[in-house]
């Protein structure tokens, strides 16, 4: 039996005067999945992202948090969703506590405890009572996630969580994220127009451009591309006997050689006939690894490497 | 509710800049009260000064051409209070702390333009730090929190209210001796006359009216903070037409349509003391017009908050 999905989205649009920003976006997310939404600046990701959660009114279409619609039942719905839109603003002149229970207070069964949870989990201990117009935007970053997680959501909402964090921190929240999916089940939605970001971080990737869903992608499969080609490396002990025995087989194919490793493009069933034909000639093969196609590359072609437009 | 409204309250006094308006409002108090003690005349001399002063107020009558209305009215009004106390031997130039509470609700204007930045700042400051979207995005739908934070303006507006009453008396009576609670205060009624009415009571019905003025325009404020999304530009909109509208009204007093216009309805005091501005308007008027523009000040309002997209900031 298959589970009820997380979040639903069903024709999602948003027009403004003739312009859909959002374009009859549908698609269902499972529970403790990360799912990313990958799109150039404008694509309509954070609009998406708002709607959502309610900051923006969809023209048409739903959007729906464990069968709740966020528009009908706003309340019940938001109960499940933590969420960061954009930058985590927060009152400066309070402390980083004094925040927490602030958004606390504002939904139902929030203990102190419950605070004093979050706040270790994302490691805030430290400078929880300090003025958070004090803090860092790592530390801001933290408070946010911390806040969102409060009311112990089943959906966390996080868009361009990446921004403005140094690579340490990238990791750090990419880490975490991964963990909350997989150790308590949660429903991530991450944005970004970073792709290698999105790779590293995602189970799914929605590729949206000019407001349209292009594709989902699974990151597990994404190394089988569409034409079934796909860039191979061999490991050889002696690369330049290898060179001539491909040269002879497969005429015309460009090999890159460094050092003992020799990388060309092959398509799958050129992969084993290599390897016999190496063996064959008796070449020692070491290694032989095809190697993933980065999402940004698919990126590029999906969407004709045009940006914003 | 009742936790959101212990937010915007948290909101409003866990800021220094709230209690920096309050220390000035006390500040103006105390400079009043200098003021006041050092312009005091000598004990025993004020029937001449008052002798002279009525004088010096015929000649001015004798001449008024060219005056306007209101100065004439005003000029009117205190020959015919100073008259009132020669007759009935009041001392008009007695302090105490009672008296001395009376004249410093003339900073009401002050205390006005502090409840107008904190009414104007209080929706526009959430959307200028972005907070705005964290707020939206908890459980509490927009209309709980729109009520929340109209209800945290009008506190502040009833917390600056007694700030100025409290403060008044207090340094009245630190300054000028807590007796005079039962003295009459005289001033000119509606139709004309002279009248006397308890220190305490005229008090208490100066800070009534003063309330009702404040919650008026402590919605207009709110308002253009929805409207507006920025503090500064709400702030400053709502205390220039706080300032510029009531002498808009007198200017334009000799036109009967200026009655439809809010600042000419919101002091109430109007019917009690010293006559309606405008011939023919009446208490009942003003109460159905303000009434009839606060129910559209604050339709527009929530119509707005709950209505318009967060987008980028």
């Amino acid at each position: 039996m298959a589970l009820a999905p997380r979040v639903e989205i069903a024709h999602l649009t948003k027009r403004i005067g003739s312009k859909a920003i959002v374009d009859d976006l549908s698609f269902q997310i499972p529970a403790g999945e990360v799912f990313g939404l990958l799109g150039p600046n404008g694509a309509g990701k954070t609009t998406t992202i708002r709607m959502m959660v309610g900051l923006i009114a969809a023209s048409s279409g739903t959007v729906e948090i464990n069968g709740l619609d966020v528009v009908k039942h706003f309340e019940q719905a938001m109960q499940h969703v933590g969420a960061i839109v954009e930058n985590p603003e927060m009152y400066g002149f309070l402390s980083g506590r004094q925040n927490l229970r602030h958004f606390a207070r504002m939904c139902q069964g929030v203990t102190e405890a419950r605070i004093e949870e979050v706040v270790q989990q994302v490691g805030l201990e430290a400078r929880i009572n300090d003025r958070v117009k004090t803090y860092s935007l790592g530390m801001r970053q933290r408070l946010g996630l911390a806040q969102a997680l409060l009311r112990r959501p089943d959906v966390l909402l996080l868009d361009e969580p990446t921004n403005g964090l140094d690579p340490a921190g990238i990791r750090e929240l990419r880490d975490y994220l991964r963990r909350l999916a997989q150790s308590e089940g949660l429903t991530v939605v991450v944005s970004s127009h970073l792709l290698s970001e999105m790779e590293l971080m995602c189970d799914r990737v929605a590729i949206i451009q000019s407001g349209k869903l292009v594709d989902i992608q699974t990151m597990g499969e994404i190394a089988a591309t569409a034409d079934g080609v796909s860039e191979v490396s061999l490991d050889v002990d002696d690369a330049s006997a290898a060179n001539a025995v491909i040269a002879a087989r497969f005429e015309g194919i460009e090999v890159k050689t460094r050092e003992n490793e020799l990388v060309l493009t092959l398509s799958r069933e050129q992969i084993p006939e290599l390897v016999a034909a190496l063996v064959g000639a008796g070449a020692k093969v070491y290694g032989v690894r095809a190697l993933k196609r980065s999402l940004e590359d698919q990126f590029l072609a999906m969407t004709g490497g045009r940006s914003v437009d | 509710m009742i936790n959101l409204l212990i937010n915007e309250n948290l909101k409003i006094y866990l800021r220094s800049r709230t209690w920096i308006l309050w220390a000035l409002l006390v500040v103006a108090i105390g400079l009043v009260a200098w003021t006041t003690l050092s312009s005091q005349p000598h004990v025993g001399a004020w029937r001449p000064q008052l002798i002279t002063n009525v004088q010096s107020l015929q000649t001015a009558l004798a001449h008024t051409k060219g005056l306007p209305r209101a100065s004439v009215q005003q000029l009117r009004e205190q020959l015919l209070s100073d008259r009132y106390d020669l007759k009935h031997n009041l001392d008009p130039f007695r302090t105490d702390a009672w008296k001395f509470a009376s004249t410093a609700a003339n900073l009401d204007v002050l205390a006005m333009a502090f409840i107008l930045v904190i009414a104007g700042d209080i929706v526009a400051s959430e959307y200028a730090t972005g907070t705005i979207k964290m707020l939206l995005t908890q459980t509490a739908t927009r209309t709980r929190i729109l009520v929340s934070k109209y209800l945290a303006t009008l506190l502040f507006g009833l917390a600056t209210t007694l700030v100025l009453g409290v403060f008044s008396i207090a340094i009245g009576a630190a300054v000028f001796g807590a007796q005079g609670a039962g003295a009459p205060t005289t001033y000119v009624n509606a139709t004309g006359h002279v009248e006397q009415m308890g220190v305490i009571a005229y008090l208490l019905m100066t800070y009534g009216f003063f309330l009702v003025e404040m919650i008026v325009t402590a919605t207009i404020a709110f308002m253009l903070s929805t409207i507006f999304r920025s503090s500064a530009l709400s702030i400053t909109v709502a205390i220039l037409t706080f300032l510029v509208g009531s002498t808009l009204v007198e200017a334009l007093s000799r036109f009967s349509w200026v009655k439809y216009i809010l600042f000419a309805n919101t002091n109430l005091t109007q019917y009690f003391v010293g006559g309606p501005r405008i011939a023919g308007m009446t208490l009942g008027f003003s109460i159905e017009m303000m009434i009839a523009y606060f129910i559209v000040m604050l339709g527009l309002s929530w119509w707005i908050f709950v209505k318009r997209d967060v987008s980028y900031s």
